[in-house]
């Protein structure tokens, strides 16, 4: 009885992992799209002249093609939905990890965001790019579960959500989502209905 | 105490251990000590409410064994103290606004109407599971020879106290106080009942909550196929959420070697309401048979009034669920329905439609009623059904039903699943290879604990039945 109810929970440990691996791969492997600005962001290596930091609305306004061939500047927006000053900080030091210090750093800041008590907003969306060291040590200092989150299947499964999962399949069909073109390094351009769902 | 929060994943493992340490003759004790600090933790002041109605019941059995002469008396002081509870925290609001209402409309003043007091949780299951005692003591049924502790377990033994099921005294009690062993456990079916259940429940009718709520929240921004379509969601939520929730009972129940009745026979592939009744929430439904239609005369009297019998039958056990007239309306939708299935049975006796025929008859009108019993007002009620019926039955939606068609598939598939799982009990396709059983089982529950991470709901959404 033991022994069964043992290799149960070993197959299902197992099967949990192998799945989130699975997952994972296809949110970090994504094209275009909000995983693939995370991706840039915390991963890969950037040399970026400007940053743009803030909420969804810098995310949703700050346009980088537009700056870019305006001022000949290379510039990046690392906005996160929800991002309070001190979500920014965390992120800008994450995005340090890997790439060279920008020349400029660009902080919305708005009645809406300047809480620097507030949680990190969709904060399943930052579990597979956690293997970034200075995000989780960050990130766990603004929401503690996130070590659990990153280290325990059992416990990030539940918070994962279908539209994550979707998102992985996409990925791994090679499908585009529907606002995945809206993406230029990380600036996404709005539209109304969007905003509805989005802001 | 919910059983898809995370206090009880801990409440369950210490139940059973302390169970399972103890001495025999103490079991019962902690296991009542156990499921009255369940119920306290739903609100501490209504368990008071639950330890005073079941001892007054007790008391009254008591009373009928010991003075035969007023043995009626006491039944109808533990009856009118049942009921007088229920209404009094579930329909003195909806009986005093509907007279505030007469009064306002009538005489063009403007009363103020009565907010809706919290109804304990399980009110209307511990209070019918112990007025069913005492009636039974009344009819001879049984001798009221046990404590006031082991009466006390039996009405509030916690997997099964708040939402079903109603499981009788001649079932429960003797194997409350059999001596059990600890190798008798069956931890197949507690591993099977459980994860089904979870899956049901967190999985299907959690994540269609979510879709139903906004729908019934604004039914003015959908049309007519959408708000059936909803109505037909809510089906499948409805039954999965009850269900579910018998299941994980049953299966909790199995840890201390009790088997609680079967409350839930594949209700969705009847092929008429006659059969639905029959295999839906059976420990309710019996229940009514038993103390109401059979209190009412049952089928010992003239055929028109066996026939108004069944109909109140109905109707009260709509205004059972809760102090609405939407589900009056329902109560009232299945007593016609399930009359004209009588006449016609009785004029045609020979006539027995395609199960297939039967199926889709059913689904519709559960479907149609069930949208009554959802629909947040009567006045909501109406216009649903106006649009359903009216000729703009695919006109005039403003929201689209899923925002995500990711989601809307995975909700078919799963749906699709469950219809495949329930077909196979009723006809046992797998069953009939033992070699692919066994093999297969296993791995279907194993499938069923991923799916329930992967896509499962973890906010601890209460069960539907909680508030009746």
């Amino acid at each position: 009885m033991i022994r069964k109810a043992i290799t149960y929970l070993v197959l299902v440990t197992l099967a949990l992992y192998c799945l989130r691996f699975l997952h994972w791969r296809g949110l970090l492997t994504q094209k275009q799209g909000y995983y693939a600005k995370y991706r840039t962001a915390f991963l890969e290596k950037n040399q970026f002249d400007v940053v743009f930091l803030g909420s969804s609305r810098a995310a949703m306004h700050y346009n980088t093609a537009l700056f870019d061939s305006l001022t000949g500047c290379n510039s990046f927006n690392l906005s996160l939905s929800g991002a309070t000053p001190r979500v920014s900080l965390a992120a800008l030091k994450a995005y340090l990890q890997k790439s060279s210090p920008p020349k400029y750093i660009l902080l919305e800041t708005d009645l809406h965001n300047v809480n620097f008590d507030s949680d990190i907003m969709e904060f399943n969306n930052y579990f597979p790019f956690l293997k970034n060291t200075t995000l989780l040590e960050e990130f766990s200092k603004i929401d503690p579960r996130m070590k659990h989150f990153y280290y325990n299947a059992f416990y990030s499964w539940p918070y994962t959500g279908y539209k994550n999962i979707s998102t992985s399949l996409h990925s791994w069909l090679g499908i585009k989502g529907k606002i995945d073109d809206r993406f230029y390094k990380g600036y996404v351009k709005m539209i109304m209905r969007m905003a509805h769902v989005y802001i | 105490m919910l059983f898809n929060s995370l206090i009880f994943t801990v409440f369950l493992p210490v139940v059973f251990i302390g169970y399972w340490v103890l001495p025999q003759r103490f079991r019962n004790y902690f296991l009542l000590i156990a499921s009255y600090y369940f119920y306290f933790t739903y609100n501490p002041w209504f368990l008071l409410l639950l330890i005073g109605t079941s001892a007054f019941d007790f008391w009254c059995a008591k009373q009928i064994q010991n003075v035969p002469d007023q043995k009626k008396l006491y039944l109808y002081v533990s009856i009118i103290s049942n009921i007088g509870v229920l209404a009094a925290f579930k329909y003195s609001a909806f009986l005093f606004n509907s007279g505030v209402h007469i009064v306002n409309t009538a005489s063009g003043s403007n009363y103020s109407l009565m907010e809706n007091l919290i109804i304990p949780a399980g009110l209307s299951f511990y209070t019918l599971q112990s007025l069913s005692y005492t009636i039974d003591v009344y009819r001879g049924k049984y001798k009221p020879n046990d404590t006031l502790y082991d009466f006390l377990l039996y009405v509030s033994f916690f997997p099964h106290m708040v939402a079903g099921p109603i499981v009788r005294y001649n079932t429960l009690m003797p194997q409350l106080k059999a001596v059990s062993y600890f190798k008798q456990i069956d931890w197949s079916s507690f591993a099977t009942l459980t994860i089904w259940g979870y899956f049901k429940k967190m999985v299907i009718a959690d994540n269609l909550s979510e879709e139903i709520t906004k729908v019934f929240d604004d039914p003015e921004y959908y049309n007519g196929f959408q708000l059936l379509v909803a109505g037909a969601m809510f089906v499948i939520q409805v039954y999965c959420d009850l269900s579910g929730y018998s299941d994980i009972a049953t299966g909790i129940a199995k840890l201390f070697n009790i088997n609680l009745s079967l409350n839930w026979r594949r209700p969705l592939l009847s092929s008429s309401l006659h059969e639905f009744w029959q295999r839906n929430h059976i420990s309710i439904t019996t229940w009514f048979r038993d103390y109401l239609y059979i209190g009412l005369g049952g089928n010992r009297v003239s055929y028109n009034r066996w026939l108004l019998n069944i109909f109140l039958v109905f109707l009260i056990s709509g205004l059972w669920h809760g102090a609405n007239f939407t589900f009056i309306i329902w109560g009232a939708l299945h007593g016609v329905v399930y009359l004209i299935e009588i006449l016609l049975k009785k004029s045609l006796p020979s006539f027995k439609a395609p199960w297939l025929l039967g199926w889709i008859y059913l689904l519709t009108f559960h479907t149609l009623s069930l949208i009554a019993f959802r629909a947040n007002s009567s006045a909501d009620l109406l216009y649903i059904y106006k649009r359903i019926f009216s000729g703009e039955f695919f006109e005039g939606n403003l929201f689209t039903l899923f925002q995500d068609l990711w989601q809307c598939w995975m909700l078919f598939i799963l749906c699709v699943f469950l219809f495949l799982k329930e077909f196979n009990e009723e006809y046992t396709f797998v069953n009939r290879s033992p070699l692919l059983y066994n093999n297969l089982k296993p791995a279907f529950y194993l499938a069923l604990v991923i799916i329930i991470f992967m896509f499962g709901d973890f906010n601890a959404n209460t069960f539907i039945y909680f508030q009746f």
